[in-house]
Formats: C-alpha cells, structure tokens, sequence
C-alpha cells in the first residue's frame, strides 16, 4: 500500500521527530511500503558513506577504559537483575545508564578543577577513575560529612569547599541516594543566616552514587553556616520546597 | 590475525568479550568523529558512542547480515542515539548546570583536540562530494543529514514550501551520490 499520507513522513522518521504512535503507524506503514524501504535504506548508505568521510577527531583519553568498562559493569547487574529487552524498530528512549552518565561527566570536570584547583596534572594521569578524582579534591579541602535527618538514615555525604581567585567551588559525593520518585532530584543547598543558595544538583547512579561540583560565581566572600540537601520536586527550583534528608552546620 | 566484522559479530553474540573490545577498537574513532560532527560535544560523543557498544552487546540479535555492512548498521545506530542525546540534553539542561560551571577550563586539559575540533566544525562541507553541490543543496544536506531537522525545520530554514522539501532533498541526494560515486570506483575505505 502507498498511501502519500505516511510516505511524507519518511524524514521526520529518519530524523526522529515522530511521537511514540506516529512512529508506530509509520512503521506499520513502512513494513508495505517498497517505496519508503528503498528510499530509507538509500537514505542511511549515503549517510554511512559521509560519516565515513567526517573529519577524524581524536577520542578522549582513556574513552576505551570507561566505556567498555561501564559496558561490562553493567552487564553483572543486569545479571542479578535481568530487564526487559524492548526491541525498537528505530531507537527511541533508551536510557543510557546513569552510571556511564556520572563517570563520563564527573572526569572532565573534576579534571578542570583539578587544573584549577590543585593545579597538578599528574593526578588527571594517574587517576581516571571517577571515584579517585573526586577522593582527591575532598581530600584536598577540608571535609565535612553531613548528618542525615530521621528518615535517611542509611545515607551518607561529605563535601569539601576550595577557593580559588575569589570564587567558591563546592564538592560533594553522596553514597545510598536512593530514595527518589519519577521526576525528583537531590538539591544542594549552601544557607547563609537562613537564606538558601542554590549549589548544584545530584543525580544519583543506580546505585546510589552520586557526586557534584558546583562553582559558586557570586558568592565568594560569604561564610555560610549551613549545607542541605534536599529532595526537590523539580531541578529547576531557585528555592527550596522539599524535605531535608542531611545537612550539616559548618 | 584480523577478524572480519561477521566474525567478531558472531563471537560477541556468543558473549565473547574480547570480540566486543576488538570491534570497539577497530571503530572507536569514526564513531566518535561522526558522533562529534552531529552532537558538536566532546561529552555528548562519547556518551553516545557508549551508547551504540552497549546495545550492541546487550541486544546481541539485532543485527542482520543480510541487511548490509556492519558499519552502516554501526553508523546508524550512532546517528539514532546522537539524536536522542542531543534532544535529551535540550531538554533537561539541568543535567548541565554544573558542568557548565566549571567549562572554561575545559579547553585547558583538552586544549589539542579541542582546537582542532572547533577548526573543523567551522567547516561546512565536510567533503568534496558536498562541496560540488549548490548552496541551497549543501545546507539541505546538512541540515537533513547532520542537523537532523525535521520536514518543517528545513522548511522553514530554506524558505520552501513544506510540500517541495522531500524532492529538494531527493535532488541534492542525488547530485551528492553522483559525485560521490567516481570517487569510489576502486573499493571502499574500512572494509
């Protein structure tokens, strides 16, 4: 069957602008239609051949170590939990791990601030790992560990400050966050007589994990008094709303 | 002693990892070149080249022979989840708070490539192919191909009636597989 109607749709299919049901329609659409198959198989043989021809850039230092690393890892826990296997004609809304997530973000930052704080780079060499970089910089400033309120109990946090030409940064790694709802996060607070700060927010890996690194641009001469976290119905929030789960006076 | 792709497809479908590492390392570099030329970020590339090697070993099934290259696949992959990484990053920004923070020190540990990078990515035409093409044809191209923009989205960036986009396309597709193809008589590269 060659209905225009759906043969129109072909780029924003390719291009993945359909919504869930427009992408199932298509598809069913696709399965008859030799027109559409040919011109999409067409479509991804030249892209193939331009990618191909991309200008070649040098993947970041120690890419193979991390991915295949957070590949595998990943694969011992699916082990222990198996999860459904979807299998999408196209591609769409698979998560990437969290956890490749933290690692991958956590290593060009704590290596920026490392250069930038400590200012030696042996450790961006010697220590690729996430958890070893963000060790050092709280071993580097002077860290406080954060109290959980009643209901946390088996959560853990430590943070340290550094200070560099004026400005204040802030890192905190969290152990056992495990406790959020569909859309919450953890919120960072620095307060101030009272008067909350927004420091960052902490997505937590699967297991609980998580770290931030939080430069605060405006405030670099206020000694704050106290540390929050809390969980925030939305990232966005400038101020608090939710429940404290650890603070800390400092 | 190289593996064919059909071969180190076939012992990672079988759980051997060691195939996995090696297909990873015989198209680590083009899939993170292509990944940067759609995302434009350094982190976003290597977040979808991790991507594509984790459902290629989790979903061991999914590629068929018969279907064509296991490059084109792998390219094709790669090009899905630079999409959805670079709509999902629009979208929850806040993910990027804190790395935003911190980025003008970036270019400091990553100067080389950096600079390099951001050289190329003023370049429009990524090949000769392209280049020989008409403007017009050369932003459809791009905007088709490495923008991943929708039929209204090009529409609308071309001034063209929605309902003219796909022939325009089909005729800049064209021209670009015509001068593409004099280029590659004698065998292709990769393979």
């Amino acid at each position: 069957m060659n209905d225009n109607r759906y043969c129109d749709r072909l780029i924003d299919y390719y291009n993945g602008h359909l919504d869930q049901k427009e992408e199932a329609e298509f598809e069913k659409h696709l399965e008859e239609c030799p027109d559409c198959q040919a011109e999409l198989a067409e479509w991804k043989a030249l892209n193939a051949e331009l990618a191909r021809d991309t200008e070649q850039v040098e993947p970041p230092r120690g890419m193979e170590d991390r991915v295949l690393g957070n590949i595998f890892a990943e694969d011992t826990e699916r082990e222990e939990n198996p999860m459904d296997e979807r299998d999408t004609a196209r591609h769409k809304n698979e998560k990437t791990t969290k956890t490749g997530f933290y690692k991958k973000l956590l290593i060009p930052l704590a290596a920026a601030l490392l250069l930038s704080v400590i200012g030696n780079i042996y450790l961006w060499n010697a220590q690729q790992q996430t958890g070893s970089l963000s060790e050092a910089l709280l071993e580097d400033g002077e860290t406080i560990n954060l109290a959980p309120t009643s209901e946390s109990e088996d959560m853990n946090a430590k943070m340290a400050m550094h200070e560099t030409n004026g400005s204040q940064t802030l890192v905190l790694q969290a152990q056992n966050f495990t406790d959020l709802n569909e859309g919450e996060v953890y919120q960072v607070w620095l307060l101030k007589d009272e008067q909350p700060y927004r420091a960052g927010t902490l997505v937590p890996n699967d297991s609980g994990e998580g770290y931030t690194v939080f430069t605060l641009d405006d405030a670099e001469d206020v000694n704050w008094d106290t540390v929050a976290i809390t969980v925030e119905p939305s990232p966005q929030n400038q101020a608090p709303q939710g429940d404290i789960v650890m603070s800390a006076d400092f | 002693m190289t593996r064919t792709d059909s071969e180190l497809y076939e012992g990672l479908r079988a759980g051997d990892k060691a195939c996995l590492e090696m297909l990873y390392r015989k198209y680590e570099k083009l899939l993170y070149s292509y990944a940067y030329k759609m995302t434009s970020s350094h982190e976003r590339s290597e977040e979808v080249v991790q991507d594509v090697f984790m459902k290629v070993w989790q979903k061991k099934g999914a590629y068929d022979e018969a279907k064509g290259k296991l490059s084109t696949w792998l390219i094709t992959i790669t090009r899905n989840s630079a999409i959805d990484i670079s709509r999902r990053k629009k979208i929850d920004t806040y993910e990027y708070d804190e790395r935003d923070d911190v980025n003008p020190d970036r270019d400091h540990f990553n100067s080389p490539v950096e600079k390099q990078a951001e050289h190329h990515e003023d370049r429009e035409i990524i090949n000769e192919a392209i280049q020989k093409l008409n403007e017009e044809q050369q932003r459809i191209v791009t905007l088709f191909y490495f923008k991943a923009y929708s039929q209204s989205q090009i529409a609308e960036a071309l001034d063209v009636p929605l309902g003219t986009v796909k022939s325009r396309l089909r005729l800049a597709l064209g021209h670009l597989r015509e001068n593409m193809d004099p280029a590659r008589k004698g065998g292709t590269q990769n393979e």
